[in-house]
């Protein structure tokens, strides 16, 4: 009965889904409990605020640089044919401020933070490092995700408007080469960019980096099996933030834009 | 004088795990100031016993008393309360491998007590004296040896003062002169600091060496509890079978110790 057995998996896997998500939203609960509760640790949060910022940006910068030329060098050649060559720098700014930063930023900080989080938090796990800071009454959630969620909250939006920056110079640099010129590029963005723009990209990297953190932490915390399980905790913490990011972005697209 | 009420009591606890019954009914009793060793095959138990004792996992069914406290039913603040009282020693000392060793050993008392960090910095020489490594404050939990570790592990968990210690597998991984170094270390904080502690282990010599009384683990059952010497006594095959007996001139030699 070939079509019950997919039936069967296919529900499965549903419910490995729920599960998960059920598991992340009492995670993330926890999390903004101690946050409402005004358990910060302050110090903690600041370490990965630079662990996650000021160690991301070189990547940050190249990666929001190169969206920005390719979004002029494939509006430039189109909209100077057109003749009007006005609309690059607001076309490169709008896409930059809306998705490009925001996504691209978000992308790459999966990749980087929420791998490096998972796999902390999931070496911990195996060596019984949680345990230990449970016995000496200090809750996991509180120690660790806490500090992560809060930083990744904080970090990605800064993090994204370097990314607009970088992706508007690069874009400067490529329009330029195609023959539009400065005063025209930055005309074009003060005429296109609101500030509505810069704001709804800026609150999505805001989630992004709640769901990174989340994501991560979930994954490092329930890691079992020694390194093995602590590379399979790493590389599902990328799978499903970068999923959860491009989902979540269409969802907040309608709902912000 | 009326004897003191147990620091620790279990009552019929059960736990399954997946399909498997691996506690199948445990009762037990653990006295002030006494080394109660449970001692076992490996796979029998004994650390998810340990594990309900220190409040990482909640039985099926049975009830579990700290101090007259019932530690199956707490949660939250009032477990954590219960743990201060505790330390934890586990068997790969779970370190906090980003953190020095000072910083390791001083982490609950930064975490529990306002004191300056003049004071915590003392508290650290002192408990890493105890332990034997003195001066090893700036060393990184990855550069020690196993017995290093280990002995790390004691200093972090007896940081604020716990009237209870357990020790998960303390001598497990050690040559023999570190593990009754560890061994002659747990002896010596019952003596001096009246701790009452509890031991995990598989090494008869460490449980007829140290333990006061020593309860066997078979199969989630605890199958006999009493002094070394009625455990090795015992005629039931399946203990003979697991005991090789150790000389028993030199257990007395540690215990005769004042």
């Amino acid at each position: 009965m070939p079509q019950e057995i997919l039936l069967d998996r296919l529900g499965r896997n549903a419910i490995r889904f729920l599960e998960e998500a059920g598991r992340m939203t009492l995670l993330l609960g926890g999390a903004l409990r101690w946050m409402a509760r005004g358990r910060l640790e302050p110090r903690l949060t600041i370490r990965q605020m630079s662990q996650i910022g000021v160690d991301g940006l070189p990547l940050i910068v190249v990666t929001g640089a190169f969206a920005g030329m390719v979004v002029a060098f494939q509006s430039a050649g189109q909209l100077n044919a057109l003749g009007v060559p006005g609309f690059v720098g607001g076309l490169v700014a709008v896409s930059l401020a809306r998705e490009a930063a925001p996504v691209f930023t978000a992308v790459t900080a999966a990749g980087r933070t929420g791998a490096g989080i998972a796999a902390e938090l999931g070496t911990m796990a195996v060596t019984e490092q949680l345990d230990a800071l449970r016995v000496m009454a200090t809750d996991p959630v509180r120690y660790l995700v806490v500090p992560r969620v809060l930083a990744s909250l904080i970090v990605l939006p800064i993090l994204t408007i370097f990314a607009n920056v970088a992706g508007l110079i690069g874009g400067w640099g490529v329009a330029g080469l195609a023959g539009v010129g400065t005063t025209t590029y930055l005309t074009s963005i003060r005429r296109f960019l609101e500030l509505h723009d810069l704001v709804g990209g800026l609150v999505k990297a805001a989630l992004f980096g709640m769901i990174i953190a989340v994501v991560g932490s979930h994954r490092g915390l329930t890691a079992a099996g020694g390194a093995e399980g602590v590379g399979r905790a790493a590389t599902a913490a990328v799978v499903v933030a970068t999923l959860l990011i491009l989902g979540g972005n269409y969802v907040l697209d309608v709902l912000l834009f | 004088m009326p004897m003191p009420a147990p620091v620790i009591q279990v009552r019929g606890v059960r736990k399954r795990l997946g399909p498997v019954t691996v506690l199948d009914g445990i009762s037990l009793e653990v006295e002030e100031r006494e080394i109660f060793v449970i001692m076992g095959p490996s796979g029998t138990g004994k650390t998810v016993l340990l594990r309900h004792l220190i409040g990482l996992l909640r039985p099926d069914e049975g009830e579990i008393y700290l101090w007259d406290a019932p530690l199956h039913a707490l949660e939250g603040e009032a477990l954590d309360a219960l743990r201060m009282r505790m330390g934890v020693v586990f068997q790969g000392a779970a370190l906090f491998d980003s953190m020095t060793v000072g910083e390791n050993v001083a982490f609950p008392l930064r975490r529990h007590r306002g004191e300056s960090e003049t004071m915590i910095r003392e508290t650290v020489a002192t408990l890493l004296d105890l332990v034997g490594l003195p001066g090893a404050e700036g060393k990184m939990p990855a550069t020690l040896s196993g017995g290093m570790r280990k002995r790390v592990g004691i200093a972090r968990a007896l940081a604020l003062n716990p009237d209870l210690v357990f020790y998960d597998e303390p001598t497990a991984g050690l040559d023999p002169p570190a593990a009754r170094e560890v061994e002659s270390l747990i002896w010596r904080l019952r003596n001096d600091l009246a701790v009452t502690s509890v031991v995990v282990t598989h090494d008869l010599w460490t449980a007829f060496g140290i333990g006061d009384r020593v309860g066997v683990l078979m199969d989630g059952r605890l199958i006999t509890v009493g002094t070394p010497r009625d455990v090795m006594a015992d005629p039931r095959p399946e203990i003979r079978q697991f005991i090789h007996p150790p000389p028993v001139g030199d257990r007395e030699v540690i215990r005769d110790e004042p």
